[in-house]
């Protein structure tokens, strides 16, 4: 019997109320002159916002230009900060063997956006296929707060697909594409993220199902 | 590793959309092409810098997006091409499908008709071609 390639990490309750102990007490620090806060030792403040404001970018894009080419901006912020965000969580794992290095910091993605508020998420990576997903059983922060505002026709998480994309890219060097396959903000039950060469816009069509 | 986002065609349309880009070569005054997917990614281009392709690309769709907004809150109906004629080129915005917008750069002078002529076939194949990835 052939095993499986397929490796998968999730954040229990627990891992997720640590991650935010440790997100937004252990490594946040205060200056309290410039009213700022750092996180683990960044320069670049980081802000407490709500998660609404962001999709609101998506929203007020989309209605100038239709959304694929608002989702393409969204998308590179989000892969921008993923890769960044890659970068910094690297550093917590030195020690790690280079062989190792991929999957410890992918593993610990989970735990470090649920820390910071921005979702529970579960991530599967195939070996095999380099396939990759991202799922946020409950949703991503963002969706949730863009579905309180209503169902939209099209996904809202467009930053979090570009911030999947970037941070899988980075750590497993790959050159993939993230799709937003299932969104809470469209009115269902949980955000799929999966991993593409390639990916179509044909319109009306989901590649949500069963899976 | 690159700091942008990726996204490149299968090998198998490449050569075809290359193809296609040859063919406007055929307008007089043509000055570069690209073939961008509709959310301004670069499918296949002409231009010797990427990075002026990929400008390109996301203009192209930002226009196209916007002339799209345009003539649906005017009740014009579906978006087919557009022109932005400067004083050192024109800019030929054409729609490829659903999935993908041609933007051509011509001299000043080109003859705008026969370049709709050789466009408007290019566009329609790049449409059949995509359909197939």
């Amino acid at each position: 019997m052939e095993a499986s390639t397929v490796k998968r990490v999730s954040v229990t309750n627990e891992e997720s109320q640590r991650a935010f102990q440790r997100m937004t007490r252990d490594l946040l620090v205060h200056n309290p002159e410039e009213g700022t806060n750092h996180w683990g030792g960044a320069s670049v403040p980081g802000m407490l916002l709500g998660a609404d404001r962001v999709v609101e970018f998506l929203r007020v894009l989309e209605d100038v230009m239709g959304f694929l080419p608002a989702r393409r901006q969204s998308y590179l912020v989000g892969y921008k900060s993923g890769r960044r965000g890659a970068e910094l969580l690297a550093q917590f794992f030195h020690d790690t063997p280079p062989e190792q290095l991929p999957w410890r910091v992918l593993s610990a993605a989970p735990a470090t956006l649920a820390g910071i508020g921005w979702g529970r998420c579960a991530i599967e990576y195939d070996e095999k296929s380099r396939e990759v997903r991202w799922e946020f059983p409950r949703g991503t922060a963002l969706a949730l707060g863009s579905r309180l505002e209503g169902v939209r026709k099209d996904p809202s998480c467009a930053f979090i697909a570009g911030f999947a994309a970037g941070c899988t890219n980075h750590v497993l060097h790959t050159e993939l594409e993230f799709e937003e396959v299932e969104c809470v903000g469209r009115g269902e039950a949980r955000c799929l993220f999966e991993s593409g060469e390639f990916l179509r816009f044909r319109k009306g069509e989901t590649r949500a199902g069963p899976h | 590793m690159r700091d942008v986002a990726p996204g490149r065609p299968p090998a198998s349309i490449s050569a075809h959309l290359e193809e296609c880009l040859g063919a406007l070569r055929e307008i007089a005054g043509f000055l570069g092409g690209v073939v961008s997917r509709a959310d301004g990614l670069v499918i296949k281009h002409t231009f010797n810098d990427p990075q002026e392709a990929a400008t390109t690309c996301a203009l192209a769709v930002a226009t196209v997006g916007s002339s799209r907004a345009t003539a649906s809150r005017l009740g014009l109906g579906e978006f087919d091409h557009a022109f932005l004629i400067c004083e050192k080129g024109v800019l030929v915005l054409a729609g490829a499908g659903e999935e993908a917008v041609l933007a051509c750069l011509l001299h000043p002078q080109a003859n705008l008709g026969m370049a709709m002529i050789i466009i408007t076939r290019v566009a329609a194949r790049i449409e059949g071609i995509l359909a197939e990835v």
